[in-house]
């Protein structure tokens, strides 16, 4: 899939840009705070209906205005074309449309138009809370599966709702077993989906996030993943009975917290490397290294199960190309995949240019505007 | 903006607090009522004031009436071994219209809730299970299709198993008369989920 023209308008500092993009490299140029990564962001914006910095609509409305719009034309592997426009006005909601027929929920964007991103803002991933892998875990499996979407909807939903019992009889309320009954039943029924899922999805995972550290890292060194979770998993059939037992055994403590104690809502991923793990023992390099992998395999991995070569976006990654382990990390870059890239550094271009196969094509942002390069 | 008319402003903000009416919606309801005969408006006004007077609901079956018990409760030619039960009384009517259906009713008065502080005292629910009887032999749970009332239908299903009658749960599935190619893919996985061998 690539993206063949970007309209903004009224979106952070762009008042109003429409440009052409290439197929294949696009290098995108500027001094700091012009508008790079805003650039980025709004790609970003029509594939998931979601900023990658996890902003409001209202922080994306340029400054005193009362709306904006992004505009995208993609064409996809199979050359359908799918424009795509998202528009906010001040105080509403976002709207998403996909060749002008309004989408009823944003989620139906989701897995429509695969993209990965790799930012300073995603180190959260291997760096930061459970919550951002799971944010991580759920956004990809939610491009693969449609079911794991709803099901991870409803779970989060009965959640709320068995949290909500379980606050009141904290609080002293006294609440019969059979009343919150039902809400265990759901929160196991979707819960169990959940972790089967994200199993069977962690199970093709390390494969491709081990393939891809062996090119460039030391020789012999091996990167894995596996799923901490609170439900032990054995296989698909034991998932709900498992989940059954553990509920049990946090009966009184769930009580006295208030809060459900069991679930895929207190999962974790731990990255390990050569069985130490990543958060604890991992060096910036190897963070850095770790990173490029797992977002390198969610690549392969969104590619093999969409039919579709997603787009990739690199905010500010390669400030050093002359490095080494920047250099191979960039040449790892998947072939046929449309890539936007952006840097603070002039020679960005003539770098790319030198040691890519690809031609680049290259985009100066400054004072809101978007200027191809001509060479 | 200023009206003319006190009665004109009061009347159109009145008429925007209904569902789905805003305030031009009912700035045109209260031009088209002008222009209409008074004998007309009248019979309007009294028509809400009735609903208001006459109608309660059911002690049976809580549905909306204005004889207690409601038409269906009293009715001899219902299947009285069936009870559909419903969150509110408009599914009811929706069930209704569809004329497949001959057994009786138990409209609940919304579903579970946690969150908006619903439990089952705050339901019709002890009154569904004193109804039941020896003479009952099926129960339709047809709550909506939603966290809610899926939840709803669950808890109602622990409390009348025991009762040894049959407990149902309506199907969920694709709209009559539409093209599998058109359905959203969500209803589509549903209702691959819940396919049955024919």
């Amino acid at each position: 899939m690539v993206l063949r023209k970007l309209a903004l308008s009224n979106f952070r500092n762009y008042s109003q840009v429409e440009t052409e993009l290439s197929d294949s490299l696009n290098v995108i140029y500027g001094l700091n705070a012009q508008g790079k990564t805003n650039f980025l962001e709004a790609i970003y914006l029509l594939c998931l209906g979601r900023s990658f910095r996890l902003a409001r609509s209202q922080e994306m409305l340029q400054y005193e205005a009362q709306s904006f719009l992004v505009n995208g034309a993609f064409v996809q592997n199979n050359e359908l074309e799918k424009e795509v426009t998202l528009s906010y006005k001040q105080g509403g909601k976002k709207e998403i449309s996909i060749n002008r027929k309004r989408l009823a929920s944003h989620s139906r964007l989701f897995g429509q138009l695969p993209v990965v991103i790799m930012a300073p803002d995603e180190f959260r991933i291997t760096a930061g809370a459970p919550a951002e892998r799971r944010r991580f875990l759920d956004i990809l499996l939610s491009q693969v599966s449609l079911s794991y979407l709803t099901d991870l909807q409803e779970y989060n939903r009965v959640l709320k709702h068995r949290n909500k019992i379980l606050q009141n009889i904290r609080h002293g309320t006294n609440v019969p077993d059979a009343a919150i009954q039902p809400w265990t039943e759901s929160l196991i029924k979707a819960g169990s989906q959940i972790i089967a899922r994200r199993d069977r999805f962690i199970a093709e995972f390390r494969h491709k996030l081990d393939r891809t550290y062996r090119s460039f890292a030391p020789a012999g060194a091996i990167l894995d993943v596996l799923i901490d979770s609170t439900v032990p998993y054995i296989n698909e059939g034991t998932v709900s009975d498992a989940y059954t037992t553990r509920l049990n055994e946090m009966h009184e403590k769930e009580r006295i917290l208030g809060m459900t104690l069991v679930g895929p809502h207190r999962d974790d991923l731990v990255f390990t490397i050569d069985g130490a793990d990543l958060r604890k023992f991992g060096s910036r390099g190897e963070h850095k290294s770790v990173l490029f992998c797992v977002k390198m395999a969610e690549f392969t991995y969104l590619k093999e199960k969409r039919q579709e070569t997603p787009i990739m976006l690199l905010d500010d990654c390669y400030s050093e190309l002359d490095n080494q382990r920047e250099r191979s990390i960039f040449d790892s870059l998947p072939e046929t995949s449309q890539i936007f890239m952006t840097s603070p550094r002039e020679t960005i271009l003539a770098d790319s240019n030198r040691i890519s196969e690809k031609t680049a094509s290259g985009f100066i942002v400054g004072d809101g505007k978007i200027e191809r390069i001509q060479n | 903006m200023q009206y003319a008319s006190v009665s004109m402003e009061k009347a159109i903000s009145e008429l925007s607090r209904l569902p789905g009416i805003g305030r031009k919606s009912a700035q045109r309801l209260v031009f088209h009522l002008l222009k209409t005969s008074k004998p007309e408006v009248q019979s309007l006004a009294e028509a809400l004031i009735a609903i208001k007077e006459k109608i309660r609901s059911c002690s049976v079956c809580f549905n909306i009436t204005e004889a207690d018990p409601c038409p269906i409760c009293k009715s001899e030619k219902r299947d009285r071994s069936i009870v559909c039960v419903v969150e509110e009384a408009n599914d009811l009517l929706a069930i209704e219209k569809t004329g497949e259906y001959r057994g009786l009713y138990h409209v609940l008065g919304g579903a579970l809730s946690p969150l908006e502080g619903i439990g089952p005292d705050d339901l019709h629910i002890r009154e569904l299970l004193t109804r039941l009887n020896g003479s009952t032999d099926e129960v339709i749970l047809a709550t909506n299709p939603n966290t809610e009332g899926e939840a709803t239908a669950l808890y109602l299903e622990r409390l009348i198993k025991p009762l040894a009658m049959r407990v149902t749960r309506i199907a969920r599935g694709l709209p009559v008369g539409s093209d599998l190619e058109y359905a959203d893919a969500m209803t589509l996985t549903r209702a691959l989920e819940g396919r049955v061998t024919i």
